[in-house]
């Protein structure tokens, strides 16, 4: 799941070299904290949300085939 | 051309590494280059060994740049939700079509066509990342998109004649801006009924009415 965040992040910002993804993972939740560039924080939410939106939703997808949870955090 | 490097004590673990890192589901999507081999301790004890690897070029692409990036980033894309699928694309004008094959429809789809349309906008932000040469870019899956504009339109019919019947107005909550454009275009023609959205964000609804005709509206 790491691996799926960091790519994405990295494929949206224009600072790649500045994405930081740290999971944690619990029991049956794992959160997972993506940090970005303050300056690309913008193309990782997106507008009205809708790109952090689509992130969580590809995540919780990848996390049911698991039969887990995820969470994403951005991380200010 | 993304290469990751990957370390291993042995050749295939720097290969694992490496996969790991590419989000890659099998050797045969990469290629490989081994980079070095250390021995420690003057050619005692561990060794360790670089590779470095990419993608290999997807088999679909046609000599179009931008469809051969978008089948690249949506694999990427299902190789790191862990899911076996394929990726075919072709490009007819503005629009590349992507097309998921897979064993995985129910969680590609996700409910209302959640998860396809999430993988649709990553895709489009990142192959439209730069601004030259836009394209509009479609995912589809078991052939979704077109079941769900059949199922809208018999939706929209129902719904009109429930409005006619009723002669009060009738709405369908929580619709995406793709699907309320269905309903408005299945029903445009229909000369007793009328359609608008009403509402902000993800809360907006079409409503369905009766039509005002010029004699009755005051």
């Amino acid at each position: 799941m790491k691996e799926l965040v960091t790519y994405i992040a990295k494929a949206l910002v224009d600072k790649p070299e500045e994405v930081s993804v740290q999971e944690v993972e619990g029991e049956k939740t794992s959160v997972i904290e993506l940090k970005v560039a303050s300056e690309d924080l913008g193309k990782v939410i997106g507008k009205h949300g809708r790109t952090a939106r689509a992130m969580r939703t590809i995540i919780s997808a990848a996390a049911t085939k698991l039969r887990k949870r995820a969470v994403l955090e951005i991380l200010e | 051309m993304e290469w990751v490097e990957g370390e291993g004590a042995t050749e295939d673990e720097a290969v694992e590494n490496a996969m790991e890192k590419l989000g890659a589901s099998s050797r045969d999507e990469i290629k490989i280059e081994v980079i070095g081999k250390e021995r420690k301790f003057f050619g005692f004890g561990e060794e360790k060994v670089k590779v470095k690897a990419a993608f290999n070029k997807s088999p679909a692409d046609t000599g179009d740049g931008k469809a051969a990036e978008g089948i690249e980033v949506l694999q990427r894309l299902l190789n790191g939700m862990k899911l076996e699928a394929r990726v075919e694309g072709n490009r007819e004008g503005d629009t590349i079509r992507l097309n998921i094959f897979s064993d995985y429809g129910g969680i590609l789809i996700g409910r209302r066509g959640e998860t396809l349309d999430s993988l649709e906008h990553i895709v489009d932000r990142i192959v439209n990342r730069k601004f030259e040469d836009r394209v509009n870019i479609i995912v589809d899956t078991e052939n979704y998109r077109e079941r769900r504009i059949e199922k809208l339109h018999s939706l929209a019919k129902k719904l009109a004649s429930q409005v006619k019947m009723t002669g009060r107005p009738a709405s369908i909550a929580s619709m995406n801006a793709r699907d309320r454009k269905v309903i408005h275009i299945a029903l445009r023609d229909d000369l007793s009924v009328e359609t608008i959205s009403e509402g902000e964000g993800f809360e907006r609804k079409v409503v369905v009415s009766p039509r005002r005709t010029g004699v009755r509206s005051l």
